[in-house]
């Protein structure tokens, strides 16, 4: 489980990113996050991986306390949170199967468990004949599917795709989002950041809009009008 | 066998790392070798200066010789006196029966007759600990009851062990500064490793990977430099000493010079030593600001 309380982000120039967050997302939840530029989507994204920490306040992912994490118990937090990026984030001169492997070498896992693990992954995100191609050979839908079943490789219990499908046409956009409710309909928790008003409409989840870094609205699943 | 996954990635990312950046590694290692080289030069010639100090004998040694009015029981006393003292290692006695005795060896019927009226003096030869200070030695010998007179050969030994601690000094610092200019060159190319990999390091940083494990590519490639230059080092100094510098120092047929065997073992460990310590600090350093995120 996901809890933000209280949690307020001051980056060193002085922009406060958030100010006082007060979220739960459950396990098994799917939640978006939508808001305008600079709202603080990201910044709330960079308190749950740790890369920055809450000015004051509290965040919680599976009962580890990110303002008083270690810097060495950090990627203990991180094996639990699998993210996605917008620009992909694939090793160009790896091929597809070696990108998704990688994630599973960085944490010291073996040769043969990796082998079949991500010959696995490869098969839920539809790629499993792109296995030997490179990044540069693949569409940007299914680049984004790479760096999805490298998140996932790891068996992380929670999903967080940063604009997923900023860089990707409508058809390709909802074959990921269909992707993401898959894996969410195994058991992971998804949290995706998104732009696109017309994804948030279709796909009927619980949506968490950002504003000057509050939150300003939080609706459960539901098909209405989402105003951002 | 859980660690043999990360065993084989960490060996296998370092040393290939060796390999990727050739260029910049080889003026790495370059760097290594001429400091340890120079440093080594430095030390061979230390050590012969060391060895022409001891066969020059004498210069380490201060002769003591007794007050003539002496009693047989007041020599010895000063026997265990001059033992006592700092800085002396060994009193052997000379009587002065024994003196004459030596001095008919070398001079033969000359001195007969002296055996009555016997006109040298008891003596005690001292072998000094530490050769720098044995002036200070003579001094304080010369202070004491009952003691005559002081010899040593103060000039030469006094000389030789300036030279030798100028070369000593001006060798390890000349040593110092080259090491440091390895560290920091060995950092560059380990740097430029780490920056051609700094998309894998952030994938590795957000997926959970260590630090440590992160690092450990880099530290071995860094390593290999070390060892690397360590052992061209060694080759290249055994080929300079044995080839250059020996054939001189014996053409000189003044003193003993050192083998090179003599000393080889600790070169060959101090070289690996330094090279390590070089090659390793130099990769953590250069690693760590890649590492934050
Ligand atoms: N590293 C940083 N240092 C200083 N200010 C930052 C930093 N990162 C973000 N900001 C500022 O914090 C605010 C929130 O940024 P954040 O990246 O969280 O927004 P966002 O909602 O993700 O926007 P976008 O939709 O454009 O990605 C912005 O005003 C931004 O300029
Ligand atoms: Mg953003």
């Amino acid at each position: 489980m996901i809890s933000f309380k209280g949690a307020s982000v001051r980056y060193k120039n002085g922009i406060e990113a958030l100010r006082g967050i007060d979220l739960e997302i459950s396990e098994g939840e799917f939640a978006f996050i939508v808001g305008r530029s600079g709202a603080g989507k990201s910044s709330l994204i960079r308190l749950l991986t740790a890369e920055i920490k809450p000015n004051s306040g509290s965040v919680r992912v599976n009962g580890v306390e990110i303002s008083r994490l270690r810097r060495g118990r950090i990627p203990h937090l991180r094996r639990m949170l699998g993210v996605v990026y917008q620009d992909f984030r694939l090793i160009d001169r790896m091929t597809v199967f070696e990108n998704v492997a990688f994630a599973m070498r960085a944490i010291g896992i073996r040769k043969r468990r990796i082998a079949r693990r991500v010959g696995y992954v490869l098969g839920l995100v539809g790629l499993s004949d792109k296995a030997d191609s490179l990044p540069s050979e693949l569409s940007g839908g299914e680049q984004q599917r790479v760096a999805i079943a490298r998140a996932l490789v790891n068996n992380p219990s929670v999903i967080i795709a940063d604009e997923p499908t900023g860089n990707l046409d409508l058809d390709m956009s909802h074959e990921i989002m269909a992707l993401l409710e898959r894996i969410n309909a195994l058991g992971s928790t998804v949290i995706v950041i998104t732009h696109d008003r017309e994804l948030v409409e279709r796909f009927a989840k619980r949506v968490i809009t950002l504003e000057d870094g509050r939150v300003i609205s939080d609706k459960r699943a539901s098909r209405l009008f989402i105003d951002f | 066998m859980k660690n043999s996954g990360k065993l084989g990635y960490v060996l296998g990312q370092g040393i290939g790392g060796v390999f990727r950046n050739g260029v910049v590694n080889l003026a790495a290692v370059g760097m290594l070798i001429a400091c340890l080289v120079i440093t080594g030069g430095f030390i061979s010639l230390v050590l012969n200066i060391d060895s022409l100090i001891d066969s020059a004998g004498a210069a380490n040694e201060i002769s003591v010789f007794a007050d003539e009015d002496l009693t047989a029981e007041a020599v010895e006393e000063l026997g265990r006196t001059l033992a006592a003292m700092e800085n002396v290692e060994k009193a052997i006695f000379v009587s002065k029966q024994e003196g004459l005795e030596s001095m008919r060896e070398q001079f033969g019927d000359l001195l007969d007759g002296f055996e009555k009226d016997n006109p040298l003096r008891d003596k005690f030869v001292l072998t000094l600990a530490d050769q720098d200070v044995a002036s200070d030695t003579a001094e304080s010998v010369k202070a004491l009851e009952g003691v005559a007179k002081v010899n040593f050969n103060k000039d030469v030994s006094q000389k030789l062990s300036r030279i030798r601690n100028t070369l000593a000094a001006s060798g390890g610092a000349l040593t110092a500064a080259l090491c440091l200019a390895s560290v920091l060159i060995v950092g560059s190319s380990v740097r430029v490793s780490a920056y051609t990999r700094r998309n894998e390091i952030g994938i590795m940083k957000t997926v959970g990977a260590t630090d440590g494990f992160i690092s450990a590519p880099f530290v071995v490639e860094g390593l290999f430099i070390g060892l690397i230059g360590a052992g061209a080092a060694f080759l290249l100094e055994w080929l300079i000493y044995s080839r250059f510098l020996l054939p001189r120092i014996e053409g000189l047929s003044l003193f003993d010079a050192v083998a090179f065997s003599e000393f080889s073992p600790y070169l060959a460990l101090g070289f690996v030593a330094v090279g390590c310590f070089v090659g390793g600090l130099g990769s953590l350093l250069s690693i760590k600001r890649y590492l934050r995120v």
